[in-house]
């Protein structure tokens, strides 16, 4: 799709009815969110959120996808206790909840972690910049992130270079939720964005 | 009894995906509802167009934080690549 220029449609579900819906709409991606935690069961902070948890939505869209891809997020802590961790969760996922590809917040902290999933071919969808996982590092709220519309210019050299890094570690795919000047990274030699 | 009578509201309001091939009556039809506005959602993104349900600053004032909002400076961001 990317190489003929087609928009690839994502979009995030977080159970069984909606997840079937959304695959027969023809979206090309179902991302199972671990905001699932915020914005469905109250919880106060994107970091609460379990494995467990997880674990049992993901199983839920996969049962309501059958055509488009599903992509899950391994929610705050595996990757943080280390790659070792981050390989397990990763690999929980896609064998017991049938993920496609598996979500990380703040990829670019964990290379090894990216590259680890890259050599047992488990597709990896990297998240750098600010992030939901990292965005008190960069001083804002979370009642604030889902405004965010760009990041301070003074940050835009650093998630640059973070998506370069990501590039070499050979992820499928990365996004920074808060849009860094996508024009800066086209004039990069990614070949993410060629 | 029909399905929403055992006070699920879920069935009350149409939830299921069920509900986009039913001929039931409901007191709503969440599903119609979501997979149209998925549709659109799909038609805008391929075409490129804005996606609707953005916040922004303007409908927001109360929510605003120096971090997440600035102007961008081409001239600035030239200088640091």
């Amino acid at each position: 799709m990317k190489r003929d220029g087609r928009k690839i449609v994502g979009v995030v579900a977080w159970d069984y009815q909606i997840a079937q819906i959304v695959d027969r709409v023809g979206v090309d991606m179902v991302s199972v969110g671990d905001t699932v935690g915020i914005n469905l069961w109250g919880h106060s902070s994107p970091l609460e959120i379990t494995m467990d948890e997880m674990l049992v939505v993901c199983k839920a869209v996969r049962r309501g996808v059958k055509r488009a891809l599903v992509s899950c997020d391994i929610p705050f802590g595996p990757l943080q206790e280390g790659t070792d961790t981050a390989l397990r969760a990763a690999i929980l996922m896609v064998k017991e909840a049938g993920a496609d590809m598996i979500k990380l917040d703040g990829a670019p902290q964990f290379p090894d972690a990216v590259r680890a999933l890259a050599v047992l071919a488990i597709p990896v969808f990297a998240q750098f910049g600010i992030t939901p996982q990292t965005a008190l590092q960069y001083g804002i709220p979370q009642r604030c992130f889902g405004l965010a519309r760009s990041v301070p210019a003074e940050l835009t050299t650093k998630f640059v270079e973070e998506a370069k890094l990501l590039e070499d570690a050979g992820p499928l795919c990365s996004t920074s939720p808060i849009p860094v000047q996508w024009w800066a990274l086209r004039s990069r030699p990614l070949s993410l964005f060629r | 009894m029909a399905g929403w009578a055992d006070a699920d509201a879920h069935a009350a309001v149409g939830y299921a995906a069920s509900n986009l091939d039913s001929r039931i009556e409901n007191y709503a039809n969440v599903a119609n509802i979501v997979f149209e506005a998925m549709v659109a959602y799909v038609e805008d993104v391929r075409a490129g167009r804005q996606i609707k349900g953005v916040a922004t600053a303007e409908a927001t004032p109360d929510l605003w934080h120096p971090n997440v909002f600035y102007s961008p400076d081409a001239t600035a961001l030239d200088s640091a690549l």
